[in-house]
C-alpha cells in the first residue's frame, strides 16, 4: 500500500480516482446532515465517477449526485 | 400531516371534496381502525411501496426514484390468521430529519407506535442503511430488518450471512425480492410471530 | 432471540445520555437513550416536544447538552453518528463477503450516457421529441383524438345525444343542459374522454415507463447548475416533469422539495408555464398547423419560465438551494407496474376532472341561461383586445377559468372556424398557457402553500398572463414575425 496519503477535496479529484473519506469540512449543520444521512462519512470508500454539470461519485455500490457546495465539503485522502 | 385531515378550514374541505383532491397523489386510505399497525419505513427507493402494494393488495404509486412516496398510505393486510394495518411511509435516512417527509414517517412512529416496525433497506447498500436499524434498536423500536433487491445484491457477488446479522442485531433479519414476489410468505411469517411473541 | 445491540459511544457522550435520561420523565414512545442522543443532536422536534413535556426540567437537560456541546469542536451530530458508523462497518465487516460478481455492462454504459452532458442531452431531446412530441402530441393528441372526436362523438354519440333529447324532452333549457353546443354530454364528457382522455393517458404511459427505467434523478443531475439558477436545485426537475402531466399532482409533489423558498418557486412556476398535458396536447395540436407558431410558442413559454424564476430567486429571501441525490440503477420497467401506475394515476386524474368538466358545463349553461356568461365575455373582451385577439377568444379564456386544458379546448374550436390568425393562436395559447392555474391546481396550492402564498401567486400571475401576452404580441407584430 501507498502510505503517503494526502488530502484534497472531492471537487479536485480527478475522474475514476479513488479515495477515503477523510472529514467533512463544514460548519454547516443540514449539509453535514445530508451527507452523513447517505452514510457519508469519515472512512467511507468513494470514486467520483463525473465532474460536469454535477458531481457524481461511487459509494458503496450507488451513485450519489452532488453539486460543487457539496462537493467541496468532502475532504479526501487519496 | 395527513391528506383526510379533519382539521381542515371549510373551504379546503369544500374545494377537496368538490375536485377530488382529498385522495391525492395515488396514495391508499382503506379503513383500517381497530387494527394493529405495521409500519414500513427506510430509505428512500428500497422497494417500501412495492412491499405494501404485496402486503395489501392495494396500489400505491411505485417509480425508480427517490421520494416517490409523499404521502402515508394505510390499507388492510392479512398476516397469518389475523388482520392488520400496513402502513406506507415516505423514506426516511435517519431519525434524524432533514425534510418534509422524513418528519411525517418520524411523527408516525412516535404518535402511532406500530406494533411492528419493517425497517427496508436495500442489501447492496446495508452498510449505509444499517445506521437507522440502530438508531431504531436504540429507541425500543420493535423493529425487523428486511434486506430487499437481494437479487441486485447477490449479482454483484455480495453474500450476506443472514443468520450472523441477526445474532449481531438481535431482531428478525430476512431478505426479500419485492418486485420479484420473493420472500414473501418468509417475511410475513416472520412478522406474525414477532408480533404475537411482543 | 437473542439480546439487541446496543451501541455504545466515547464517555462524554455517554455520560450526558445517562444524565438526561434521568431527568427526563416523562414517558415517550422512543426510549429515553434515543430521545437523549436525538437531544444532544439538536432535533428542533424533540427539542419542542420535550421542551412542551418536561417544562422546568427542561431547563437543566438545555444545560447539559450545552455543556457537552462545549466539549467537541465539531457538531454532536457528527460525533454521534461517525461512532455509529463505525459499529456498523463492523457488523457489515463480520456478515457480508463479496465474491467475484457479474456487473451489468449495459446498464453502466447507458447510465454513463445519460449522465455526461455531450450525450446526454441529445438523449433528453430525443425522449422529449419520440416521448412528448412524436407519441403525446402526435399519436395521443392526434391520431386517437381525431378518432374519438370525429368519428366516436361526431358520427355517433352527438347526433344520437342531440336525437334522443329532442325527441323526449321538450324543454329548450334542459335539452341545452344534456345537449347541443354546451351540453353535459356533448360538451363536458366529450372534451373529457375524447380530447383530455387520450392526452393525459398517452402522458402518463410516457411518464410511467421514464420514471421507472430511473432517467429523472439522472435528469436532475443534468440540470442542477441551470435550476440553481432559477433557485431550485435539480431535484425540481421530478414536480417540474410530473407537472407536464398533471400540475395539481405535481404541485403536490413539490412536497419533496427541501426548504420552503424552493417549494414557493416551484408552485408558482407550475402554476405560470408548466402546462398541464391535456393543455400542451391542444396546444401542439393546435400550433402545429402554422408553421413556426410552436418554435414562438416554445421560446416564450421557456423565457419565461427562467425568467420569472431568475427574479423570483432575487426577491424571494431565503437559503440557497442544494443538490443531493441518491443515482438509482437503471432498471427495466416492469410492464405490470407501468400499466396499473398509468392506469392508477388516470383514474385519479378522472375522479378529479369529470365532476368539474359536469360542473362547467352546468355554469356555462346556467350563465347562458341567465345571461350571466354574456356580461362576463363583455367584461373580458377588451382584455382580449388587448393582447390582439378577437372577441371570440374571450369565451375560451372564461373557460380557461374552469380548467386549463378546457380553455386551451375551446381555442382548438375557435381555429377550427379559421377565427384567428398564426400570431393570434401563437398569443392566445402563450396567455392561456399563463394564465391562471386551473381550480384544482388552485386548491392544491391552498393546501399544500397555504392562503396568503396562493392567493398572492395567483393575484400576481392575472394581470401578468396578460400583460406578457401583450408584450408578445407588439413584439411578433413590431419583427413582423408571425402574420
Amino acid at each position: 500500500m501507498n502510505k503517503s496519503t494526502h488530502l484534497i477535496s472531492l471537487s479536485d479529484m480527478k475522474i475514476q480516482q479513488k479515495g477515503v473519506v477523510a472529514e467533512l469540512v463544514t460548519d454547516n449543520g443540514s449539509i453535514l446532515r445530508k451527507l452523513m444521512s447517505m452514510g457519508i462519512l469519515p472512512g467511507t470508500r468513494i470514486k467520483l465517477i463525473q465532474k460536469f454539470p454535477s458531481y457524481v461519485f461511487q459509494v458503496g455500490y450507488t451513485q450519489v449526485a452532488v453539486d460543487r457546495e457539496i462537493a467541496s465539503v468532502i475532504s479526501v485522502n487519496i | 400531516m395527513e391528506c383526510c385531515n379533519t382539521k381542515q378550514p371549510w373551504y379546503k374541505k369544500i374545494s377537496t371534496t368538490l375536485l377530488g383532491t382529498g385522495n391525492c397523489h395515488g396514495e391508499v386510505n382503506q379503513a383500517t381502525q381497530g387494527l394493529e399497525k405495521i409500519a414500513l419505513v427506510g430509505s428512500p427507493n428500497v422497494g417500501k411501496s412495492v412491499l405494501f402494494n404485496i402486503l395489501t393488495g392495494a396500489y400505491v404509486t411505485v417509480s425508480n426514484y427517490p421520494g416517490t412516496t409523499v404521502e402515508v398510505s394505510r390499507g388492510k393486510g392479512k398476516i397469518g390468521t389475523k388482520e392488520y394495518e400496513i402502513i406506507d411511509t415516505p423514506g426516511m435516512y435517519s431519525l434524524l430529519c432533514i425534510t418534509e417527509e422524513e418528519k411525517v414517517t418520524r411523527d408516525l412512529l412516535l404518535r402511532e407506535s406500530p406494533k411492528a416496525v419493517v425497517h427496508v433497506v436495500d442489501a447492496k447498500n446495508l452498510q449505509r442503511m444499517l445506521p437507522l436499524t440502530l438508531q431504531m434498536i436504540e429507541g425500543d423500536v420493535p423493529v425487523i430488518l428486511v434486506l430487499n433487491i437481494m437479487d441486485e445484491a447477490e449479482s454483484l457477488g455480495l453474500k450476506i450471512d443472514l443468520k450472523k446479522l441477526e445474532a449481531e442485531l438481535g431482531i428478525p433479519v430476512l431478505s426479500t425480492v419485492a418486485a420479484l414476489n420473493k420472500g414473501i410468505e418468509v417475511l410475513k411469517e416472520r412478522i406474525g410471530e414477532y408480533v404475537y411473541a411482543a | 432471540m437473542s439480546t439487541q445491540l446496543e451501541v455504545t459511544y466515547d464517555r462524554q457522550i455517554e455520560s450526558a445520555v445517562s444524565e438526561i435520561s434521568n431527568r427526563l420523565q416523562y414517558q415517550y414512545v422512543l426510549s429515553k437513550r434515543a430521545i437523549a442522543l436525538l437531544l444532544l443532536q439538536e432535533d428542533e422536534d424533540i427539542i419542542a416536544m420535550v421542551k412542551e413535556k418536561e417544562t422546568n426540567n427542561y431547563l437543566k437537560i438545555s444545560r447539559i447538552i450545552e455543556s457537552t456541546k462545549q466539549k467537541y469542536n465539531r457538531p454532536l451530530n457528527y460525533i454521534i453518528s461517525l461512532s455509529r458508523q463505525k459499529k456498523v462497518d463492523t457488523i457489515v465487516e463480520e456478515t457480508m463477503t463479496k465474491v467475484q460478481g457479474k456487473e451489468n455492462r449495459i446498464a453502466d454504459y447507458l447510465s454513463r450516457l445519460t449522465m455526461n452532458p455531450l450525450t446526454g442531452v441529445p438523449i433528453l431531446l430525443l425522449v422529449l421529441y419520440y416521448g412528448l412530441y412524436k407519441f403525446v402530441g402526435e399519436f395521443g393528441a392526434g391520431t386517437v383524438v381525431d378518432f374519438l372526436e370525429e368519428h366516436i362523438f361526431g358520427v355517433f354519440i352527438n347526433p344520437w345525444v342531440n336525437g334522443v333529447v329532442q325527441t323526449y324532452i321538450p324543454w329548450t333549457w334542459l335539452q341545452d343542459l344534456l345537449a347541443n353546443d354546451y351540453g353535459i354530454i356533448t360538451l363536458g364528457i366529450r372534451y373529457a374522454v375524447a380530447i383530455i382522455l387520450p392526452i393525459v393517458g398517452t402522458f402518463f404511459l410516457m411518464f410511467s415507463i421514464i420514471e421507472d427505467s430511473g432517467y429523472l434523478p439522472r435528469l436532475a443531475m443534468l440540470v442542477d447548475r441551470v435550476f440553481k439558477k432559477i433557485g431550485l436545485n435539480g431535484r425540481a426537475v421530478i414536480p417540474m416533469t410530473l407537472g407536464f402531466g398533471c400540475d395539481t399532482m405535481a404541485t403536490m409533489v413539490s412536497r419533496t422539495l427541501e426548504t420552503k423558498r424552493e417549494r414557493v418557486i416551484a408552485t408558482l412556476l407550475l402554476a405560470l408555464a408548466i402546462p398541464c398535458s391535456a393543455q400542451l396536447g391542444v396546444i401542439l395540436a393546435l400550433l402545429s398547423g402554422a408553421p413556426g407558431a410552436l418554435g414562438v410558442w416554445l421560446a416564450f413559454i421557456g423565457f419565461i419560465f427562467l425568467l420569472i424564476g431568475f427574479l423570483t430567486t432575487k426577491i424571494l429571501p431565503g437559503d440557497k438551494p442544494s443538490f443531493y441525490m441518491e443515482v438509482p440503477p437503471l432498471r427495466l420497467p416492469k410492464v405490470s407496474n407501468v400499466l396499473t401506475k398509468t392506469y392508477t394515476r388516470m383514474q385519479w386524474y378522472f375522479v378529479e376532472i369529470v365532476p368539474l368538466f359536469i360542473l362547467a358545463s352546468l355554469l356555462i349553461w346556467f350563465g347562458n341561461l341567465t345571461g350571466l356568461f354574456g356580461v362576463v365575455i363583455s367584461w373580458m373582451q377588451p382584455i382580449v383586445n388587448f393582447i390582439g385577439l378577437p372577441d371570440k377568444a374571450a369565451e375560451a379564456f372564461l373557460f380557461g377559468f374552469f380548467r386549463r386544458d378546457f380553455g386551451a379546448a375551446g381555442l382548438y374550436d375557435l381555429q377550427e372556424a379559421g377565427l384567428l390568425s398564426p400570431r393570434q393562436l401563437v398569443v392566445a395559447a402563450a396567455t392561456l398557457t399563463l394564465f391562471v392555474p386551473c381550480i384544482a391546481q388552485f386548491s392544491m396550492m391552498l393546501k399544500e402553500r397555504g392562503v396568503k402564498t396562493a392567493l398572492a401567486i395567483a393575484g400576481f400571475i392575472f394581470p401578468f398572463a396578460f400583460i406578457a401576452g401583450w408584450a408578445l404580441n407588439w413584439v411578433l407584430i413590431t419583427f413582423k414575425v408571425l402574420p
